[in-house]
Order: structure tokens, then C-alpha cells, then sequence
């Protein structure tokens, strides 16, 4: 077979089947070359929404299980549940940004209550770190939920309008969806079981202060605990633990800096934070700043009280990848654990002399971690 | 959205090879069948592509790890450590029992996910 033969010579019959060729080969690759790609496309995003739909599927089936066991109930939940399941909160208007924070803290706070009526609703005779951990489960559930719904809808959008701009915008963030999906997928087993994820490792930091020493409240689901380490008094901040809680850390280092007012000579967070790709999972960095993940309320109350007081904000981070986060801890995050320890020991060792006052922040979801 | 059924693929396999060989033994006993030549070569490809696009599609079973759990025990006087299977309840600062060697407090230090074996 030579490359000539496709080009009108010879025989007649020749000619026409190499025109033939040619208008098949043309018409495949400019009339329905669109067709195609759609067909692809369309193909990719219809096989990742089977697998959404499976993890927003068992997702339930898992916080309906959760709710039962845990709760005792009697009757089925899972009507109450798929009512709920499609909660939202309204983002406050930020055309006028003046108090826009506080509009937020106060939607958070709603939201969070509403999470609270509602397990003590369903899971009435859960203990209360069974309903932390219920309170999260639900939050993961609706999560896998909108991430579902959200990428069915833009499929749809683009089969009813023939938009390829909308089809190939969902289908190249497919890899991306699936990502945050499976983290979320992955993280229904530490949440119904009480295991540690990757999140709690500020939380652990903290905890390894606390250890042996009693705490108490000090702001909403936060604790804190009087800690002397080498002539100073460490004051350590964490959510209240064993449950999935991430508490209120900006009003607790308000609470404990009214307290103890300039006599604090350094703040300390520690937080897990998202790595980028390539860099090593556990990998300790150190910075200045409020190390802290919220949607804004509680950094914002942590910077204006450091700056208030003039205290100088260490921050330390543990990397880890968006699926370590949220599935249970991994050995290489505990191992940052402990490197995140010693560096705190040091910067208190090297930053601050014998009788200041250090505050010691471990942010994060406190699940599978306890209070010292 | 079905995965392709895996016995279509050597079907489909086993067809373009057949036809690339008519191919062949029409090529070098003939000199007059070239349009038939040129059809064959042209399903030929056909039925190779859709062999490539149907292996290509098929659901491969990945190899999924078993995670295990493990809680790492540690004494608060002595340096007594012990790595066992995570239990229902085990949270990290947990307090155990006393230690068999000095007698001081237990606590679990660490819970963490290690991936064991592989099932297909």
C-alpha cells in the first residue's frame, strides 16, 4: 500500500474510492470532529458521576448506620437525613465589606447550631464525642452530596444547551473533582470510627503539651491547660477533644490574653496546611503569621489581637496533601508530630527568657485527639 | 456507561489480525484486487482502532491496599513503647492501664493508617 494510491490515478473505480477516502477522512475530521470530542467528553464526565453518585450513596448509608448505632434509635433516620442533607448557608454580601466578618462569624455560628439540633435530634442519646463525630459525618455527607448534584448539573447544562465550553470546563476539572470527592470518600471511616486525620496534627502538637496537666474551658469547645516548661508558663490552646471539633481558637487567645495581657511574650500556632505537589508529606516549615485554615472570623481575631499587643505570631505548619487531611493520619505525619514538637520547644528555648508567658495554639479538627 | 465486556477485545483483536493477513496473501498473489486490497486495508484499521479504543477502555482492577490501623502505646515515666491493632474507642492521650515495668501511666501516643497488603 503506497501513500500515491490514495490520490486520484489509474482505473476509474480507483479514482473514485481514493475521492471516497478523501471526503470520508475530511468529513471525519472537520464535520464531526466536535461531535467526537463531545462524545469523549461527555463519555469522561458520565463515568466520574457514577462514581460520585457511589460516594454521596454510601456516604449516607454510613451516617445513617452511624446515627442508629450511635443514637439508638428505633425508628429510620433517613428521611430526616436526606432532608437535611440539603442545608445551606447564604455567604453574607460583601459589596459593602464593613463588618462582613462578624455578619460571618454569626452564619458560622448558625450553622454550626443547626448541625447540633439537629444530631441531638436524630442521635438523641449519643455521647457527646459520638456527636461531634456525627456532627462532621454529616458535614462530609453533604459534602459528597453538592459535589454530586454540582457536577450532574453542569452535565446536564451541557446536553440541553450542546454547550461545548460548559461540557469541557467540567470535564477537565474532573480530575480535580474526583481528588476532593475521594479525600472526602476517604475520610468516612476516621469519622465514624474516631481515628486522628490529617487535620488533628496541630491539635496533637498541642495535646503533647498538655499531657498530664488539666485543662479547662475557655471559649466555645476549646480548652486550654497552664503548662511550665523551662522557667516559662506555657499556655496551651486546643478544641476540646476526643470529637470532631475544631472550636472557636480566635475567642480562646482573646480570653486568655485578656487574662494575661502583655505579659504574653510570643503566640504560637501550629496548623496542618495544604502541600504543594512535590513536597514531602509531614515536611515541618516554620513562618509568622496566624496559622490558621478558618473561613476568616478567627484569624482576623487572632491578628488584631497580636497586634494590639504587639506579640510576635509564630507560625508552624505541617504539610500534607488535601486526601491526608482529611483520611486518618498517616507515619509520616506523626513524624511530623514530633518535629513540629521540637520545633516549638525550640523557638520558646531561643525567642522567649525564663518567666514569660508563651501561648501555644494547635489548630485543627481535633477528632481521635484528646485532651492531654 | 458499561464497561466494555472483556470478551470483545481478542474478538475484535483476533479479526484485524485475520484481516491484516488476507491483506498480506492478497498483496503477493494478486495484482489485480487493489481496490479490494484497499477496502480490506481500510477495515483492517477499523477493526484495529476499535480493538486499541476498546482495550483502552476497559475496566482494569487496580490494586487497592488494605489500610491497617495502629495504635502506638507509650508510658509517661519509662521508655516503654508497643505498637498494637487500633481499637474502638482508642483516641490519642488516651489514658491505659499502669505499665508492666514501672508501673507508670499508659497512654496511647499515636494512632495512625499503614497499608499492609494488597487485594486485586
Amino acid at each position: 500500500m503506497e501513500l500515491a494510491q490514495l490520490f486520484p490515478s489509474g482505473e476509474p473505480y480507483q479514482v473514485l474510492l481514493s475521492l471516497a477516502y478523501l471526503f470520508a477522512f475530511i468529513v471525519m475530521f472537520t464535520v464531526f470532529n466536535q461531535h467526537f470530542q463531545r462524545f469523549w467528553w461527555t463519555r469522561d464526565v458520565e463515568k466520574a458521576l457514577v462514581k460520585l453518585d457511589r460516594y454521596a450513596k454510601q456516604s449516607k448509608e454510613v451516617l445513617v448506620k452511624a446515627v442508629v448505632e450511635r443514637g439508638k434509635l428505633d425508628s429510620d433516620p433517613s428521611k430526616m437525613i436526606d432532608d437535611f442533607l440539603e442545608f445551606f448557608v447564604i455567604e453574607p454580601v460583601d459589596k459593602d465589606p464593613f463588618g462582613v466578618l462578624k455578619r460571618l462569624e454569626h452564619l458560622l455560628d448558625l450553622e454550626r447550631d443547626q448541625f447540633r439540633h439537629f444530631v441531638a435530634r436524630v442521635a438523641p442519646r449519643a455521647d457527646a464525642v459520638s456527636a461531634a463525630n456525627l456532627e462532621s459525618l454529616l458535614a462530609v455527607a453533604m459534602a459528597l452530596n453538592l459535589i454530586c448534584k454540582i457536577t450532574r448539573h453542569y452535565l446536564i447544562l451541557s446536553k440541553r444547551t450542546k454547550s461545548l465550553l460548559v461540557l469541557m470546563q467540567i470535564a477537565y476539572s474532573i480530575p480535580l473533582i474526583l481528588r476532593m470527592a475521594e479525600a472526602y470518600y476517604n475520610s468516612l471511616d476516621a469519622f465514624s470510627t474516631g481515628k486522628p486525620i490529617g487535620d488533628s496534627a496541630g491539635a496533637m502538637v498541642a495535646g503533647r503539651f498538655m499531657l498530664g496537666h488539666p485543662c479547662i474551658q475557655v471559649a466555645e469547645d476549646m480548652v486550654a491547660s497552664e503548662v511550665p516548661f523551662e522557667g516559662r508558663t506555657l499556655v496551651v490552646l486546643k478544641a476540646d477533644g476526643p470529637g470532631g471539633k475544631v472550636g472557636k481558637p480566635g475567642d480562646a487567645v482573646v480570653n486568655v490574653l485578656e487574662k494575661y495581657g502583655r505579659s504574653v511574650a510570643r503566640i504560637i500556632m501550629v496548623d496542618a496546611a495544604a502541600k504543594l505537589e512535590g513536597e514531602r508529606s509531614g515536611q515541618v516549615a516554620e513562618g509568622v503569621g496566624a496559622a490558621i485554615g478558618d473561613p476568616g472570623p478567627e484569624k482576623y481575631k487572632i491578628e488584631e489581637e497580636a497586634t494590639k499587643y504587639k506579640i510576635p505570631l509564630d507560625a508552624i505548619a505541617i504539610k500534607e496533601a488535601i486526601e491526608e487531611a482529611l483520611s486518618t493520619m498517616r507515619k509520616e505525619l506523626v513524624d511530623g508530630v514530633e518535629a513540629a514538637v521540637e520545633r516549638v520547644k525550640n523557638i520558646i528555648r531561643t525567642r522567649t527568657k525564663e518567666g514569660d508567658v508563651v501561648i501555644l495554639a494547635g489548630i485543627g479538627n481535633t477528632i481521635g485527639v484528646g485532651n492531654g | 456507561m458499561r464497561d466494555t465486556p472483556r470478551p470483545l477485545i481478542p474478538t475484535l483483536a483476533a479479526a484485524s489480525v485475520a484481516l491484516a493477513l488476507i491483506l498480506i496473501a492478497l498483496s503477493l498473489t494478486t495484482h489485480h484486487l487493489e481496490a479490494v486490497a484497499s477496502l480490506l486495508f481500510f477495515l483492517t484499521l477499523v477493526v484495529a482502532s476499535a480493538s486499541l479504543i476498546a482495550m483502552v477502555s476497559q475496566h482494569r482492577p487496580s490494586a487497592k491496599p488494605t489500610p491497617s490501623f495502629i495504635s502506638v502505646v507509650n508510658c509517661l515515666k519509662c521508655e516503654f513503647r508497643e505498637e498494637r491493632e487500633f481499637k474502638e474507642g482508642d483516641f490519642v492521650y488516651k489514658r491505659l492501664e499502669k505499665c508492666s515495668k514501672c508501673g507508670g501511666e499508659l497512654f496511647i501516643s499515636a494512632i495512625y493508617a499503614v497499608k499492609r497488603a494488597t487485594e486485586s
